[in-house]
């Protein structure tokens, strides 16, 4: 459970936080919980345990931090040896393999798709910034990024 | 239903990118509260997000549109906070070795821990870690999981500076099994 949820488990943490040692409190807090319930947790429901369990916390945190932002501020550091810490080496091996993937996927795009992402991702253009310099509707950038996602999603997938 | 998939797969990167308007992002965080769909493309997104910022080419430099650094009042009251949290770091620190001291050293004297004659403690209890060891030891193991690259990319979730938005989120009530001891059961 432990290595099948940890990783989507820290990217939903970091989309809905946005903070590496936040995000990491939280799945610390998340998985302390599921070994207190382990007992009498039911599997088929567990991974939708976890993430709710992951987005509760979230907002428990959020509320937190809208009262005393400045406090937790430090109450999250976390010590430099930990932060230092290498990643195992086969999931720095699978990390490689996927920005290779990736890179792949994306020179394969159509010109127009990759356009939209290159300047999306790499120049931090907002979507409507992007659609008025290509001199075209906001919904069709929306659609190319659209399908870029689809085809870079399926080529990390497969 | 792929169609559904992609928009679902849009909206989640159009959040993780901070492109969504504050009321949409809080419906959005609403929906995350029990649909695993969303939850998972959200997971996904961020994915996505980082191996894109790590296969970047080497001629395409990540360009800012907003200021890297906090405010200079953010680094000032931050150091206040050390100066504050430094000291308690330490005392916390001292507090706990002199805890595992005490255990160590009285360990073999207390009659709970040590194994009365002729019975027999079973193997792995005495010597696996226990399960939050082994969590905590693998979490820390794996800590370089996103790189710094993606979070700078990461914008602040727009919905945090809206009261509104803030007031959908606090209506999101916490279920009771949430913070659920071992004796109750997860629904």
């Amino acid at each position: 459970m432990f290595r099948e949820q940890q990783l989507p488990l820290r990217q939903f943490l970091l989309g809905l936080l946005r903070n590496r040692a936040e995000a990491d409190d939280v799945l610390q807090q998340v998985f302390l919980k599921l070994v207190e319930n382990w007992p009498s947790m039911r599997l088929d429901t567990a991974k939708s345990w976890l993430f709710t369990v992951a987005y509760h916390e979230t907002l428990a945190l959020r509320r937190r931090r809208v009262r005393h932002d400045t406090a937790l501020a430090e109450l999250w550091a976390r010590p430099a040896w930990i932060s230092q810490s290498p990643p195992p080496a086969d999931a720095e091996a699978v990390r490689r393999e996927e920005i290779d993937t990736v890179r792949q996927a994306l020179a394969e795009l159509p010109e127009t798709q990759r356009e939209v992402v290159r300047r999306r991702v790499y120049e931090n253009q907002k979507f409507a910034d992007i659609a008025a310099e290509l001199g075209c509707p906001l919904g069709t950038v929306l659609t190319r990024m659209r399908l870029a996602l689809k085809a870079l999603a399926r080529a990390l997938q497969e | 239903m792929d169609e559904e998939r992609d928009d679902l797969d849009l909206l989640a990167f159009r959040y993780v990118a901070g492109e969504m308007r504050p009321e949409e992002a809080g419906e959005f965080e609403l929906r995350m509260a029990e649909d695993q769909a969303a939850r998972d493309a959200m997971s996904q997104a961020v994915a996505l997000a980082e191996r894109l910022l790590e296969a970047r080419p080497a001629q395409e430099p990540l360009v800012r549109t907003r200021p890297v650094g906090p405010p200079a009042a953010a680094v000032a009251r931050r150091h206040a906070l050390r100066n504050i949290a430094r000291p308690l770091g330490w005392m916390t620190a001292g507090a706990a070795a002199a805890l595992l001291m005490v255990s160590l050293t009285r360990a073999p004297d207390n009659p709970a821990i040590e194994p009365r004659p002729g019975s027999v403690l079973p193997e792995a209890s005495r010597l696996r870690p226990s399960a939050d060891a082994v969590v905590w030891s693998q979490l820390h193991a794996s800590q370089n999981w996103a790189t710094a690259d993606l979070e700078r990319w990461l914008e602040e979730p727009p919905e945090l500076a809206n009261n509104d938005a803030r007031d959908l989120l606090g209506s999101a009530a916490v279920p009771s099994w949430v913070n659920a001891t071992s004796t109750e059961q997860p629904k």
